[in-house]
């Protein structure tokens, strides 16, 4: 087995792993909740433009 | 830098479901653009700043003129959102348009309270951006917008004047922005002119990453949403919020009905009009965490309202998951819902997807069939199942008027195209066409964990930037069967122009509207009640013939005389027996015009 051969099994087993954690439908990337975007909007906050940009590297 | 160009080439060639339809419908060559970008990056003397990198890759996303599929700038840029203090709309009065300053916000100072003392509040009329005409810098604004059609185009140009997610676009160059208005109660000829700083909304990004799909995450792959709209529109609503130091029960003061999901329904209330009293509900979003609670919801708060007519608002509605828009439509109309169908693109990527994942099994046949047949895209499948989509059946059995606008995008297309296309009501619409948003959408990581190929795309790519691509587009059922959404979108029945009064007087003439399309259509009534255990009675009102059935046999066909009636439906035990569901349909002139179920165990 080359080297190829060889990636393309372990890419086979990490997507049919992924395939069975599919199947359970709990495991895909794990996301905020509607409450923690909730506390992200009600913890924020207002700054000028001006502020923000110098704040920034661009 | 580099490999965020190899990731979005990646993606474009081989997931990107819309790269056909955009190549030829704006002549635009995404792929090439983003070679040649690979290839100054390549380059051993190259000294890209990042800003000029930034906007190279926007600005290649941004030809394809779908909201769906972006480029997401990284942090702090995409938690951040940049606004003027206040919102302009535009409306028609005597004939002429005009653009009208609907909302003041704020949290510091940006100008507003110099701006106050010189008149400047909710009503005034801006003529003038910067010293350009109003009309003019709005079209110029609507010019780089990435809206699908023209009409969406300018809504989103509208809407991006006074609040721009950094998420999606670099921050704004100016630093204010003067703006002319005609203070009210003022001369026609007299003009004031205000200076107002770009003030910026930071979300707290402590607690977690930013996102803002509140989709459950086994319901990830099934949303189709404006991400752009749907911050712009939490964030709007924090800002008025905040100036109201109330509760946002308080920012809809008539709403007669609460709902428990403000957010979603933030006004539900009968309206009294000229035509008569019906019953009004605001969806603002799909964006919730499953579509079961979201639909129990709208039953409960729609059953409290007059059910002579329901007017169904879903403007400025970004969509969110697929599932609530199209199983939504069940609960107005007594006819089956044939769901929209979803195809992917024909891709070795999209093969290999379809081949992994039994989620998406029943796609790989015609995408293995691709090398064949040569063309571009898979068979479409719904999201959710036929079955799914008439589970619960109709609820409100009054006449519907949908009223959109060409913010409405993805999910909402979705909920439009399917009102039309199985004929529930009229569609009132203030733009010519819905926002065209035809696709499931799906964020890098779920592309990135369902792809496990982390040399091509890798779980995390440089600075938490990110990338949201169209996967699966749609093709609409009934008299449409076939035609895309994307780029075309909804046209409604009918169009009507929003007035002053629509704008600083809650609608009041687009519901006068809407109340008199509901007010020429027949009302109807078909109740189901069990008596006895064996006994069911019955009653209509406008209503012809009624059929029973148990499951999917008929148990009973009924003529009946007159406006109402009533009358007892007897079965029988054994008739009754492995049955789970008493299902009624009443008719009036041989067209289905109401539906009524029984749970009987």
């Amino acid at each position: 087995m080359d080297n190829d051969e060889k990636g393309n099994s372990r890419k086979l087993r990490t997507a049919k792993k992924a395939t069975q954690k599919l199947e359970t439908k709990r495991d895909l990337p794990s996301v905020p909740t509607a409450k923690q975007i909730e506390q992200s909007l009600s913890r924020g906050r207002s700054l000028t433009l001006d502020e923000f940009v110098k704040s920034v590297k661009l | 830098m580099r490999q965020l160009v190899a990731t979005a080439l990646d993606l474009v060639e081989r997931l990107y479901v819309h790269l056909p339809l955009k190549r030829s419908m704006y002549a635009v060559n995404p792929v090439q653009r983003l070679r040649l970008l690979h290839r100054r990056l390549e380059s051993a003397n190259s000294t890209l700043p990042d800003r000029d990198f930034y906007d190279d890759l926007l600005n290649t996303f941004s030809e394809l003129r779908d909201l769906h599929t972006t480029f997401i700038l990284p942090e702090p840029f995409r938690s951040t959102t940049a606004y003027l203090p206040f919102s302009i709309e535009p409306c028609v009065t005597r004939g002429k348009r005009e653009f009208v300053v609907s909302h003041l916000f704020t949290e510091g100072e940006s100008g507003l309270a110099a701006a106050e003392e010189k008149g400047f509040e909710r009503g005034v009329v801006v003529t003038h951006w910067n010293g350009v005409e109003i009309a003019r810098a709005v079209a110029a604004n609507a010019s780089r917008e990435l809206g699908s059609n023209p009409a969406a185009r300018r809504a989103q140009g509208i809407a991006s004047m006074t609040i721009r997610w950094l998420g999606q676009s670099l921050p704004p160059d100016e630093k204010w922005v003067d703006v002319t208005y005609r203070p009210r109660r003022a001369r026609r000829d007299r003009r004031e002119t205000a200076r107002f700083e770009w003030q910026v909304f930071q979300q707290d990004r402590t607690a977690h990453r930013h996102g803002v799909a509140k989709a459950a995450t086994r319901l990830r792959h099934t949303i189709g949403m404006d991400e752009r709209c749907e911050v712009e529109r939490q964030v709007r609503r924090q800002l008025l919020r905040i100036r109201s130091k109330e509760s946002l029960k308080g920012l809809d003061p008539d709403s007669a009905i609460v709902s428990r999901m403000q957010d979603v329904f933030p006004s539900c209330r009968n309206v009294v009009t000229p035509a008569g009293t019906f019953g009004y509900i605001r969806i603002a979003t799909f964006n919730v965490e499953r579509d079961t609670p979201f639909l129990r919801e709208f039953i409960r708060l729609v059953k409290r309202l007059s059910q002579k007519g329901l007017i169904i608002d879903v403007r400025g509605n970004g969509g969110g998951l697929i599932m609530a828009g199209e199983r939504l439509l069940q609960l107005i109309t007594p006819g089956p819902i044939d769901p929209v169908r979803f195809s992917f693109l024909n891709t070795p990527r999209t093969a290999r997807l379809a081949a992994n994942y039994p989620l998406f099994h029943q796609w790989k046949a015609s995408i293995d069939q691709a090398v064949e047949t040569g063309t571009d895209f898979s068979q479409g499948f719904p999201l959710s199942t036929a079955a799914r989509c008439n589970d619960i059946g109709q609820q409100y059995q009054g006449p519907v008027v949908l009223i959109t606008d060409a913010l409405c995008y993805s999910t909402t297309d979705i909920f439009a195209a399917g009102f039309q296309d199985h004929g529930i009501g009229t569609i009132l619409g203030v733009d010519p066409a819905t926002g065209a948003g035809g696709a499931n959408v799906w964020e890098y990581a779920l592309i990135s964990e369902l792809a496990a190929d982390p040399v091509a795309l890798p779980p995390e790519l440089p600075g938490d930037a990110s990338f949201r691509f169209a996967v699966r587009r749609v093709t609409r059922v009934g008299t449409n069967t076939g035609l895309p959404l994307e780029d075309l979108g909804v046209r409604p029945d009918i169009e009507y122009r929003l007035t002053r009064r629509d704008v600083l007087e809650r609608n009041v003439d687009l519901i006068d509207r809407a109340a008199r399309i509901l007010n020429r259509q027949p009302t109807q009534r078909l109740t189901v009640t069990r008596t006895g255990a064996v006994t069911f009675r019955i009653e209509t009102t406008n209503i012809h013939v009624v059929d029973a059935y148990l499951g999917h046999h008929p148990v009973g066909h009924r003529l009946l005389r007159g406006n109402t009636g009533k009358y007892t439906l007897s079965l029988p035990r054994r008739a009754q027996a492995g049955r789970s569901m008493l299902r009624l349909e009443g008719f009036r002139n041989d067209r289905l015009v109401a539906a009524t179920r029984l749970r009987l165990q």
